[in-house]
């Protein structure tokens, strides 16, 4: 068993082989040694830590991705965003939430759930106007009429088909 | 902008996630989020111009007029790719100005890491003339090889790893000396495909030999007197025949020169790719390139190639009556040639089979796509072949298991649907895997029904 400790001071133990799917965890372990050291991670709250557990928990046992998977052509280029049953309703949470969740999954180096944050973020974009985006992530338009317009006709062949 | 963006939980993302986010999305969500904002703009422009591709010569020309004026979308371009017909009837001035923009677009490219141009228009060439791009390593053009493009490979011959060249050489007759290509050195060069008359100008000698696949697939081989075929071979086996692991080669049947020289010459290969050109419309010829006869074409290649281990051999186009071998055909044949290759742990039969060896503890044995055993009549014959003998071994089951699911690649749907299902006769049984399975049910599915079996078998001798 390993022990975390979060940024608000709570202890969570997770089997050594769940709390491995984040790589930071692994390597940590590997540099300390065999150790009941609790582990700190400065970077998570309870509230995330929490989920994320839930995550490695339900995914324990499958093959993890190479370490040096390398982003070839190919790779960048899929433009897939097919999440899982399971998955999908894991990551059914407010958008404060699901940030954290891709924030702690970057940090705590757990590919498998920053794809499935990223993707489902991607998912939320998909089909909406300009102003839809600004108004979902509350981001303000820093762009005149005038270039929006330009920028919409630079970028017209890509909307074709 | 900073002042708004904390105002914002998503541009508070470290830029890597937001690009990652942002790589996720469709090209039509990248259109709309270039007008977001400035920072989100930024991004998706990155990657909306980061690998592009154009298969019409209107859109191209569109998407030129931003690159031309936008330079974080011209930086931004890291794979090109040309491919269109029907610019080229046009008037001559037009194609002029065209060639001109092409030239102007990728003078502009200096982020260009790969370079697809499919085609062999000279205007190209004058285009490629005058760009120099400082990290292309792929590079992929149907253009002759002249003198211009040999002077481009020479610029870029310390990037260019992986070249395509499926041209043709210029007429010797024609060609003035001013556009003979020349020999280019590319010492980073680690995979060739294309026309193997181009082997000896683009493959050299090296210090350190990193030459590591050579296809020579392109259809200009049948073009090629027999005597160019043997030179581009030996030269090969003379200047990468240690470092060569894999070769392709295409022809008509598996009898003709360039196979018969490349089995011959470069025995160190491991990944060996025989196609079939299969004529566009089946004619008296295709009957005499039956799967069986391909089959007995290839085993007289094999002899040579000890190190061996992958063997896929294709037709460039199925057959309309794609006879499959039963699996007992198909399994006869890839132990047939496992014998005289004694590393063979992959083979590809031409009627699009995939077999694989099965190598701890089972000599020999070697299992189709799972969606081909993935029945009653199947699985029986799979039993058959395991054999008592190896189903002693404790673990037969577990390697068995092991094999067919950690097999990537494995496709079930990928399986001919028609194809094989004349010799089976057990459709009734109820056990033929769902066509749009995934490959895990049909390995239980097979299971289930190798448990049957068993049962019987031992009920039986039970009896007895």
């Amino acid at each position: 068993m390993v022990t975390l400790v979060t940024s608000d001071n709570e202890k969570f133990t997770a089997d050594k082989e769940v709390a491995e799917r984040s790589v930071l965890i692994k390597n940590m372990l590997e540099d300390v040694g065999e150790s009941d050291q609790p582990i700190p991670l400065p970077n998570v709250s309870s509230s995330v830590l929490k989920k994320v557990l839930e995550y490695c928990e339900h995914h324990r046992g499958e093959p993890l991705p190479a370490a040096d998977a390398d982003t070839t052509q190919d790779d960048t280029r899929k433009r897939t965003t097919d999440i899982s049953e399971w998955d999908q309703k894991f990551i059914t949470v407010d958008q404060e939430m699901l940030f954290e969740i891709i924030l702690a999954a970057n940090y705590l180096d757990i590919k498998s759930l920053l794809d499935v944050g990223c993707k489902t973020v991607a998912n939320m974009i998909k089909g909406k106007t300009p102003e839809e985006i600004r108004k979902l992530f509350n981001i303000v338009n820093d762009f005149t009429p005038e270039e929006e317009a330009q920028i919409k006709k630079e970028n017209e062949w890509a909307e074709d088909r | 902008m900073s002042f708004y963006s904390t105002q914002s939980p998503f541009l508070r993302l470290p830029p890597e996630i937001l690009c990652q986010i942002i790589d996720f999305c469709p090209k039509s969500s990248l259109v709309v989020l270039c007008r977001v904002s400035k920072t989100v703009g930024e991004f998706s422009v990155r990657s909306l111009y980061r690998d592009i591709s154009f298969k019409n010569a209107s859109v191209f020309i569109k998407c030129c007029y931003a690159l031309v004026k936008v330079d974080l979308a011209a930086a931004s371009v890291k794979y090109l790719r040309i491919d269109f017909d029907g610019f080229f009837g046009q008037s001559r001035y037009l194609l002029s100005a065209f060639y001109h923009l092409v030239s102007k677009v990728l003078c502009r490219l200096h982020n260009l890491q790969g370079l697809k141009i499919l085609h062999d228009e000279p205007g190209y060439q004058s285009a490629l003339q005058s760009c120099h791009f400082s990290r292309l390593s792929y590079f992929q053009t149907s253009l002759p090889l002249t003198r211009p493009l040999t002077d481009f490979l020479t610029r870029h011959s310390s990037t260019i790893s992986v070249l395509y060249l499926d041209g043709r050489l210029p007429d010797p007759s024609s060609a003035s000396t001013s556009t003979a290509p020349s020999a280019v050195n590319l010492p980073v060069l680690t995979s060739f495909t294309g026309n193997p008359a181009f082997v000896r100008f683009v493959v050299q000698k090296q210090d350190t030999p990193m030459l590591r696949s050579a296809h020579m697939t392109a259809i200009t081989v049948l073009e090629l007197p027999e005597a160019q075929v043997i030179q581009a071979v030996e030269h090969l086996r003379d200047v990468a025949g240690e470092t060569l692991e894999t070769v392709a080669v295409l022809g008509r049947g598996f009898s003709s020169p360039l196979s018969r020289y490349a089995s011959m010459h470069l025995t160190s290969v491991k990944s060996l790719g025989l196609m079939h050109l299969t004529r566009l419309l089946v004619d008296d010829e295709d009957v005499r390139f039956s799967t069986e006869r391909l089959c007995e074409e290839v085993k007289l290649l094999l002899p040579p190639l000890q190190q061996l281990q992958r063997l896929i051999i294709s037709r460039t186009i199925p057959p309309v009556e794609n006879k499959v071998l039963t699996l007992a055909e198909g399994h006869k044949t890839v132990t047939t040639f496992n014998s005289i290759c004694p590393n063979l742990e992959f083979v590809r039969l031409p009627d699009d089979t995939e077999w694989t060896r099965i190598i701890p503890g089972f000599v020999n044995l070697w299992i189709p796509e799972v969606s081909r055993i993935a029945n009653i009549e199947s699985a029986w014959w799979l039993l058959d072949m395991l054999g008592a003998e190896s189903r002693r071994n404790p673990e037969w089951k577990s390697v068995l298991r092991s094999v067919l699911s950690g097999a990537g690649g494995w496709d079930a749907s990928s399986g001919d649907p028609e194809g094989d299902d004349d010799d089976d006769a057990g459709e009734d049984a109820g056990a033929v895997a769902s066509q749009e399975g995934s490959s895990s049910s049909a390995v239980e599915t097979l299971f289930g029904l190798i448990d049957k079996r068993l049962r019987v078998v031992e009920n039986a001798s039970l009896e007895s």
